[in-house]
């Protein structure tokens, strides 16, 4: 017996799992080999090390886990309704209590616990919570998709009060003008530019310096107003004579009424020179209490005097090519500058072409005016109900939003639950 | 007497009375988790363990034909189920070590770092029931499983091939090559055997 087939079996003789026979033999030659021997020792000394490992005590709450859910089990095979129904209760209080005893089971992940958990459930715990859950979201969807029609009608009435000026919406008075402070500012500064532009005359634009007479200047402004009842006829007609007094005319007029043809809006888009917009605007705020008054300035004396500067160098190339057309010596030479010349002459007219509307744009503010009777917006503005108004748009987008998602959360809820269902169904199964 | 006792508690028991299946649990948890906790040496998964063990069993009682000792039995629903939880741990965390890291162009051989020590550091400090503890929980499974079943829970070679439907000799092979392996992870002192010169344990290691 070599030694290699003599340790193999040191084991089993250690337990006394040899024959006779093996066992003389393994004996034999333990007496000869020292290195057996020795092996032979060691794992005594290693196999009484492990038969006296201590015995570890039980965490405490385990034998608590363990019956809750052998009870839970039980009760499940019984499928007794009213002890189920009483005592469902207290398993499950028994269930969580033995959960929180143990640190432990904080480890174990949420989504695990609660698919432990719902794995636990008897059939006649799990009906009545799929129930409710299919209830709730049918509940969501219904409600949201009666709000949907309803709300739909609600945002086009806001989205309206938005386009109107002189709506609660836009009811900041001409005592607050915080509200609009930017246009009021843009319109304190717009003057003394003019005058310090005037003034300069001479601009840079790119590496070239152009001479321009002034500065080019877009002014728009809008003035909103409210009157008393049955005015409305007449503060249209004033607002006509204004702009007309003051060398303007008007683009665009329109007034409308409620459903008893009464007419309670008017509304009128005027151009009327640039120097006369103020006089034009505070004569047209004069007309009745004014709900919205703001201006704008464009500047596009940069664009003005690149588009002069890009005009005169085509105008020059122009001179060019009719110079190159006096020296063309083949009828072939004629037509190509011929047709080059054509190419620069549609170019010129059409920076002449928005040199031109720059300069009516300029020449000409563009000032809207709106006119509605008073009363005519059934609500008084008040804080509170720009409070309520978002409250009531928010709740409505969020039933929107839970109606839309209803169906596909519906779906999912009903593919969960089977899975769930089934993972439980499978464990049970596996045992 | 206490058998008697047995036989009808479990009787109660697979019919289904809670009551009469507590006091098996009563009984036998302690042994349970101990297995499940030498198999699975950390205590949350044992008790996790244990917990599935007694409820399987539960389950199953009324298919428990009394051929094997209730204890066997349990032990067995025990074992079955640590096995399980190593499969099923092993394929949801499954990194080869070895296995060079894919990238684009390059692979990147995968490096981790050992805080605990080599377990023949650790084991250098610690008494030898501590030393053969850390040694067993660092043996593979099938091994750990057969020392855990004849050494600590002191069943025989047939028993436990019985429990894990292996061969008699597949037990014994078991058996000798975990400890043997256990033998190789203890430092020379702690098993000092003065016939067994050290250069020769170098040697064999």
């Amino acid at each position: 017996m070599n030694c290699r087939d003599a340790e193999n079996t040191l084991s089993a003789y250690l337990d006394g799992q040899l024959s006779d026979i093996e066992r003389k033999t393994l004996e034999e030659h333990l007496e000869q080999c020292q290195s057996c021997r020795g092996c032979l020792e060691e794992l005594t000394l290693i196999r009484d090390a492990l038969r006296s490992l201590p015995e570890v005590e039980m965490p405490e709450g385990l034998h608590g886990r363990i019956m809750a859910a052998v009870r839970a089990h039980a009760r499940e095979i019984k499928q007794d309704a009213s002890e189920c129904a009483g005592e469902a209760g207290n398993l499950r209080f028994d269930a969580s209590k033995a959960g929180t005893d143990s640190p432990s089971r904080q480890k174990v992940g949420f989504f695990r616990r609660i698919v432990n958990r719902m794995s636990n459930m008897s059939a006649r715990q799990w009906i009545p919570l799929t129930a409710a859950a299919m209830v709730l979201v049918m509940l969501l969807s219904v409600s949201g998709t009666l709000f949907l029609t309803e709300g739909g009608f609600g945002l086009n009435r806001a989205a309206k009060m938005t386009e109107q000026p002189g709506s609660p919406y836009f009811a900041a008075s001409p005592e607050t003008p915080s509200g609009y402070d930017g246009f009021g500012g843009l319109k304190a500064a717009a003057p003394p530019l003019a005058d310090k532009a005037e003034g300069v005359g001479m601009l840079t634009s790119g590496s070239r310096t152009v001479a321009v007479a002034e500065r080019k200047l877009i002014k728009r402004a809008q003035v909103a107003v409210e009157v008393s009842r049955g005015k409305i006829r007449e503060t249209a007609e004033q607002a006509e004579g204004i702009v007309a007094t003051n060398f303007g005319y008007i683009e665009q007029s329109s007034m409308s009424g409620n459903a008893d043809k009464e007419m309670t809006s008017y509304y009128m888009v005027a151009r009327v020179p640039s120097e006369s917009v103020d006089k034009t605007v505070d004569e047209l705020s004069a007309l009745g209490r004014v709900t919205k008054r703001d201006s704008s300035i464009q500047d596009i004396t940069d664009q003005y005097v690149d588009l002069d500067a890009r005009l005169r160098n085509k105008i020059n190339q122009e001179n060019r090519l009719l110079e190159i057309m006096g020296e063309a010596k083949t009828v072939g030479e004629l037509l190509q500058v011929e047709g080059e010349i054509s190419r620069v002459r549609g170019e010129i007219e059409s920076m002449q072409a928005q040199l031109n509307n720059y300069d009516k744009l300029t020449s000409l503010a563009s000032v809207s005016f709106s006119a509605t009777e008073e009363g005519s917006n059934p609500k008084p503005p008040s804080p509170w109900s720009d409070v309520w108004r978002v409250f009531v748009q928010a709740w409505r987008n969020l039933l929107l939003f839970a109606a839309q998602v209803a169906p596909s959360l519906i779906v999912l809820a009903a593919l969960f639950l089977g899975g769930a269902w089934l993972v439980r169904r499978r464990a049970r199964k596996t045992v | 007497m206490a058998l008697l006792d047995e036989q009808v508690l479990i009787e109660k028991a697979s019919e289904g009375d809670a009551g009469a299946f507590e006091i098996l649990v009563e009984r036998y948890e302690k042994g349970v988790y101990n297995l499940a906790y030498r198999l699975i040496p950390d205590r949350d998964d044992a008790m996790d363990i244990t917990q599935e063990v007694f409820l399987k069993a539960f389950q199953a009682l009324p298919k428990f034909r009394g051929d094997s000792r209730f204890s066997t039995w349990l032990h067995r629903v025990c074992v079955n189920a640590c096995l399980d939880f190593l499969r099923r741990k092993q394929r949801t965390q499954t990194y080869s070590l070895d296995e060079p890291i894919n990238l684009k162009e390059s692979s990147v051989v995968r490096e981790v770092r050992d805080d605990s020590g080599s377990v023949e550091d650790v084991i250098e400090t610690k008494s030898l029931t501590e030393s053969v503890l850390m040694a067993l929980n660092s043996v593979d499974e099938a091994h750990r499983t057969v020392i855990a079943l004849s050494d600590i829970r002191g069943y025989s070679y047939q028993e436990i091939a019985d429990m894990l439907g292996i061969s008699i000799g597949t037990v014994k092979s078991r058996l000798h090559r975990g400890r043997m392996a256990i033998r190789k992870l203890l430092p020379a002192e702690q098993i000092a055997s003065p016939v067994v010169k050290s250069d020769e344990r170098r040697d064999r290691r």
